[in-house]
């Protein structure tokens, strides 16, 4: 195999969208939160809890492509049990509050949505968050059906957690471990093969959750360092030979399959894209010029993924020819 | 006498009366044994280590009802045979147990299995008379004759007076490895029993015309014999037996020597010349034979002894080359080639299997010197030159062997090598780090697989061509010198050295017995120390824990320019 780590980690750092990174974002969202927070404050409502959910706060993101957007999820957690006020009740609260902060508010299933002319969107998701006489900590998600329904986000988070735990020791120049990378590997290709949201695209939580089920442990080359060739491939393998169905369920209420919208015949085509994959990375596995190994791996991952001029792969390097070594006899 | 001792005695004397021995001295007892319907008088002593060592028994042999196995000329009872454990903190329970012992002993003897067990110590009960012979003779062998070396009384070979051997060359060859002189020359006859001998009593006569009687119905082929017996000229006449043991597995070598009746010259003629051996003069003298030969103490390696006829070359006698061409005779090789171009320096004597009397001499020479003395069947070719130039000039001193051992801790020569050997030589690479960090060896028997040294190479993400196996971080100085650029060494112990030559045996061995594959083996050692001068490890060593060690087959590189993998 050709050294195409440093290509798939550099990739990587091409395709990540962290929230640190994009200050514009930020600021949107503290906007948006102070204007909700003064209005609930204003007409003697509850205040709440912000945090960032979903690929923000699991360090998953991947930048968008095409005429896709950067989203960015925020759970609004209020502090009061279910049956103190209904889910309309607490939605139609936020929404008075921002429903007219941009041209385009709209109400969806989990949350509402406020999208940015300059094409980027907040998601605002809506919990009642309360304790029992146990002490027992409980969690409901305010749907727009006018519904409360179990969700756990803090549990999810730690299931996450506790995946990139094991990766431990795999973290590149960015200190992103295998794991993450991974997940955005897959976020990526998917964005490249799918251009557009639909119900033939799973979601990017999709995605994590079937990673980290078929990635247990950290895949790394006979020398220790960071595999993510082989990684990737593991997970694109597993995924191609599924027997049936792909099923990735959430860890936590209500434990629904993140796979389940697809169509069979979706999922089928998916399955297909998988073995596509793991034929190419097998492939790149084989190749020992790592410009036709990268060109392999690029026509499946996207423009993104580089390749190396001739010129500068390794007899033309101004590395130092002549370095010390500790072998001995 | 120390309170201990005193009360061990106490145990040890209840015992000893509970089985109704009488007390004669302070550590010694008196009594009796029933065998079959006999009482066999015994006699019980504690030695001066008891209860750190056994009791001796000894019985009245004449008053045993047959001769009985494990039990010694002088009576005494072989309780155990060597490395038992005893319980020192039970000294009674060790009499007792020690007593039940001899029982049991001499009533095994009683049984038919007791001949069977004569039979398999036939050795111990061989009379022994004079001084040791040593046989280098091929034991297998049919009859023939051999010769019959006294050795130089000053430069003896420990207790040997003379060694028998199959031609005057294998003497000579084998008393210039070891250091020994001849200095008297006979024949001998060596005899191949297809049958063992019974298995003589302590002392008893050996009658010349009887025991050669035996020997000839054992012998298929005795004629040799007789014609020696003709031919024959001196007072004594000596013979070598060799007969299968119990095991039919080995062979038992014995010796006798038969002194002859002297005849007037003009009546020698054959048949009277056979007939003084056969009615002898005097009874035959046993003697211990000594085996000596690579069959014999290979057996003990308990490896398969073809590796005799197998040739190893090895590259570097450095510290870890020395040590491996050790290993590689020790393991029965029988042929080694040692290729380095250097002196044995001061320097080196600590770390170098050849010690300071060779300091001088070019390292492969000493080697040679060294290892013919403790190996006198194996053959040690020294080349003193460069690889390089030996592959230019005498290729054949490489492609006529069954495999390479490169031990020269120089991965641009190793490299190179990688591309210039015969694609079917199999190969071994062993090195070692800095400060004991640990060491590696490539068992590469190819062209089975694919993976070679090369493989081991990658470009780091800054692009610098690096050894990925290695435990340090690259690009670091570990080289000392003493004596300017001259006197560089990199720093690491000779236990070091002595772990990767026996990983490198091990590696050897797999690969000339054709089980093994292309594996890279390493092992971790003191990753404290390393880290604690300030040195940096590589991303290989976080997978190791100190003491560690791990085998690979997943370093093979396609398209690599060393073993050109064609599976790209």
């Amino acid at each position: 195999m050709a050294d195409i780590q440093r290509y798939f980690e550099k990739f990587h750092a091409d395709i990540r969208f962290d929230y640190e990174l994009e200050q514009e974002l930020r600021e949107k969202r503290e906007i948006i939160l102070e204007k909700i927070r003064e209005k609930l404050k204003q007409d003697s409502r509850p205040g709440f809890d912000a945090k960032l959910q979903g690929s923000y706060a699991m360090k998953t993101g991947v930048k968008p492509t095409g005429e896709q957007v950067y989203d960015m999820d925020v759970g609004l957690h209020f502090r009061f049990s279910e049956s103190e006020f209904t889910a309309a009740e607490v939605r139609r609260w936020v929404w008075d509050a921002i429903k007219s902060h941009t041209a385009n508010v709209v109400s969806k299933g989990p949350c509402i949505r406020v999208s940015y002319a300059k094409g980027y969107h907040l998601d605002l998701v809506i919990y009642a968050t309360w304790a029992d006489e146990n002490g027992r900590e409980h969690s409901r998600l305010a749907h727009n059906e006018d519904r409360w329904v179990a969700a756990d986000v803090k549990k999810l988070m730690a299931y996450v957690g506790e995946a990139k735990d094991r990766f431990k020791g795999t973290e590149d120049a960015i200190g992103i471990d295998q794991l993450r990378r991974v997940i955005r590997y897959l976020k990526r290709w998917d964005d490249v093969w799918m251009p557009t949201d639909g119900s033939a695209k799973p979601s990017g939580l999709a995605y994590t959750l079937l990673t980290i089920d078929s990635l247990t442990a950290p895949v790394k080359s006979w020398h220790h360092t960071s595999d993510d060739l082989e990684a990737l491939r593991q997970v694109a393998t597993a995924a191609a030979n599924a027997i049936g169905r792909l099923v990735a369920k959430k860890p936590t209420p209500e434990f629904e399959d993140m796979f389940a919208k697809l169509s069979d015949d979706e999922m089928n085509a998916l399955k297909r894209r998988f073995a596509l994959l793991a034929d190419a990375l097998s492939s790149a596995a084989n190749e020992p010029d790592p410009v036709k190994a990268c060109s392999v791996i690029q026509r499946q991952l996207g423009d993104t993924f580089t390749v190396p001029d001739p010129k500068d792969t390794a007899s033309k390097t101004r590395a130092p020819a002549i370095v010390t070594s500790s072998s001995s006899a | 006498m120390t309170l201990l001792v005193a009360q061990a005695l106490d145990e040890a004397a209840q015992a000893c009366a509970e089985f109704g021995f009488t007390r004669t001295g302070e550590r010694s007892w008196t009594g009796s044994f029933p065998l079959g319907g006999t009482i066999v008088p015994a006699t019980l002593e504690l030695p001066k280590r008891f209860p750190a060592a056994l009791p001796i028994v000894r019985v009245t042999r004449d008053a045993l009802p047959r001769r009985v196995p494990h039990v010694g000329r002088d009576g005494k009872i072989c309780l155990a045979p060597s490395g038992v454990r005893l319980d020192i903190e039970r000294p009674g329970e060790i009499v007792r147990a020690a007593v039940e012992r001899s029982k049991r002993v001499l009533a095994d003897g009683l049984t038919d299995s007791a001949d069977v067990e004569l039979q398999r110590e036939f050795q111990a009960y061989w009379p022994r008379q004079g001084g040791d012979v040593g046989s280098i003779c091929n034991a297998a062998g049919p009859s023939r004759e051999v010769i019959w070396r006294t050795l130089e009384s000053r430069a003896r070979f420990g207790t040997l007076e003379a060694v028998v051997a199959d031609d005057p060359r294998q003497f000579r060859e084998w008393a210039g490895r070891v250091g020994v002189r001849g200095v008297h020359c006979e024949r001998a006859l060596f005899v191949r029993l297809e049958q063992a001998l019974p298995a003589p009593e302590f002392d008893d006569p050996m009658r010349v015309g009887e025991f050669i009687r035996k020997i000839r119905c054992r012998a298929p082929d005795a004629s040799v014999f007789n014609s020696y017996l003709v031919k024959a000229q001196a007072k004594s006449l000596n013979v070598l037996l060799s007969m299968p043991d119990t095991s039919g597995e080995s062979r038992i070598v014995v010796g006798l020597e038969f002194p002859l009746r002297p005849i007037p010259a003009m009546r020698r003629r054959p048949s009277q010349l056979i007939a003084r051996v056969l009615q002898g003069h005097g009874p035959a003298r046993g003697f211990a034979v000594r085996r000596l030969d690579a069959d014999f103490l290979l057996a003990r390696v308990g490896l398969p002894t073809d590796l005799a006829k197998k040739t190893v070359t090895l590259v570097g006698c450095g510290a870890v080359g020395s040590a491996c061409a050790f290993q590689l005779l020790a393991s029965g090789v029988g042929r080694v080639r040692l290729i380095d171009p250097e002196l044995l320096e001061e320097a080196n004597v600590h770390r170098h299997a050849a010690g300071i009397r060779f300091v001088g001499r070019s390292k492969v020479e000493a080697l040679q010197l060294m290892l013919g003395e403790h190996f006198p069947h194996a053959i040690v070719e020294p080349i003193r030159e460069p690889i390089e130039s030996v592959l230019e000039r005498t290729p054949e001193a490489i492609t006529g062997s069954d495999l390479i051992i490169i031990a020269v801790g120089d991965e641009t020569l190793e490299l190179d090598l990688t591309k210039a050997l015969p694609r079917d030589l199999p190969r071994v690479h062993v090195w070692l780090e800095a400060y004991g960090l640990g060491g590696h060896v490539l068992e590469v028997p190819a062209p089975k697989a694919h993976g070679c040294y090369y493989c081991l190479f990658g470009r780091s993400h800054d692009d610098v061509f690096t050894n990925e196996a290695l435990f340090a971080a690259d690009r670091q100085v570990f080289d000392k010198s003493l004596a300017g650029c001259a006197g560089t060494f990199t720093p690491y112990g000779a236990a070091d050295a002595t772990r990767a030559a026996c990983e490198a045996q091990r590696a050897a061995l797999r690969v000339l017995a054709g089980n093994s594959s292309n594996t890279l083996t390493s092992w971790m050692e003191d990753l404290e120390d390393f880290l604690g001068r300030g040195f940096k490890v590589s991303a290989r060593a976080s997978g190791f824990k100190p003491g560690e060690r791990q085998s690979t087959t997943r370093f093979a590189r396609p398209g690599c320019p060393g073993c050109k993998d064609e599976r790209a």
